[in-house]
């Protein structure tokens, strides 16, 4: 059972005000404070009745979280909108850095070729994006993106229900993205995409479901423990 | 007899936004600068002067700039552009009201 209110900045950023700006409304409101104090101080108050007077003069902190959240203009757009934030904006941000990623290696290439590198099975660049663009491209980038998104939503305290949506929907559709290189001796080449086959549904789906639980497990253990430090 | 809360947010956004047209300033110096430019006719709760400032901030009338003065740090504000537009249409929309008021304080009677 709770048995006393949550901290002013878990109050605030559960109310939908964005974490850096609900530290900064603190701060600033407990600058003013000690700024009421030394100017009480100055007037020749002791340090007991400076501290009362900045007290009625500035308000408590629960008053200034009511004046908070009288003002619906503060909360932020993914408060607001937690499906667009933390659902479909993930899967979208995923799409983007996936082709990104793809148009930097295919740049890599190309200004590698006008350096005049022939580019055989054995040149560096082809040995390093056939060992490492496979598994960043379909096993790291799903799964920073979902953390990524997912992490924001902790930090911002939001209902966990958008997040999960998210991490399922990135993890997912990264499953259905595939790379290969092809690095026969003559012309080596690559290419990606995104489909299902019947042939490999079972690979698919254990992608799928690996890179949910990679995201979606510790995802569900800090906001337990964001739960539980809230509780206690 | 208490203003409306409407009316008072109102007029401390207009004093907000007066007083930093003038130059930047931060919190505590704004809520004395209230104090004293209204003589102590219009006391902005100090304590809702951040939630005022944050949201004329948000609405992008106001940018934030932290500084460092004497060892401590300062989060100052300042007018942009869109705020300095904003602040002639509120004067204008607050001479308009109030000098209609004065006018039916002032006796002004039907024809």
């Amino acid at each position: 059972m709770r048995n006393r209110p949550p901290p002013p900045l878990d109050s605030l950023i559960q109310a939908g005000i964005a974490p850096r700006r609900a530290r900064r409304i603190l701060r600033e409101f407990a600058e003013h404070h000690a700024d009421v104090v030394a100017e009480r101080l100055n007037l020749g108050d002791s340090a007991h009745e400076a501290r009362l007077a900045a007290s009625v003069r500035v308000g408590s902190e629960q008053q200034l979280l009511a004046n908070l959240l009288a003002r619906p203009e503060l909360r932020s757009w993914a408060h607001r909108q937690p499906g667009l934030a933390f659902a479909i904006a993930p899967v979208l941000f995923f799409a983007l850095t996936f082709v990104a990623s793809l148009l930097a290696m295919i740049a890599l290439v190309e200004w590698r070729k006008a350096n005049g590198d022939a580019l055989s099975a054995a040149s560096p660049v082809i040995q390093w994006i056939s060992a490492y663009a496979g598994a960043y491209l379909l096993w790291a980038l799903p799964c920073g993106v979902a953390a990524l998104f997912a992490l924001a939503a902790a930090r911002r305290r939001e209902s966990s229900i958008w997040p999960c949506v998210g991490i399922v929907a990135v993890c997912f559709v990264g499953a259905l993205t595939n790379f290969s290189v092809s690095v026969s001796p003559d012309a080596p080449s690559m290419g990606a995409g995104i489909g299902i086959g019947t042939d490999h549904l079972g690979a698919t789906l254990m992608r799928a479901c690996g890179t949910t639980a990679l995201v979606l497990l510790p995802f569900l253990r800090v906001r337990w423990l964001q739960r539980m430090s809230l509780l206690h | 007899m208490q203003a409306s809360s409407s009316l008072m947010s109102g007029i401390s956004e207009l004093l907000l936004l007066r007083l930093l047209s003038e130059r930047q300033m931060y919190g505590y110096e704004l809520a004395r600068a209230i104090r004293t430019t209204t003589r102590q006719a219009i006391s902005v709760g100090e304590g809702v002067l951040y939630p005022a400032l944050h949201s004329l901030e948000r609405r992008g009338w106001l940018k934030a700039r932290r500084c460092t003065v004497n060892g401590r740090t300062r989060v100052y504000y300042a007018l942009t552009r869109a705020g300095l537009r904003h602040l002639k249409k509120i004067t204008q929309e607050w001479r308009r009201i109030s000098g209609g008021v004065d006018a039916a304080l002032l006796g002004a009677r039907y024809a």
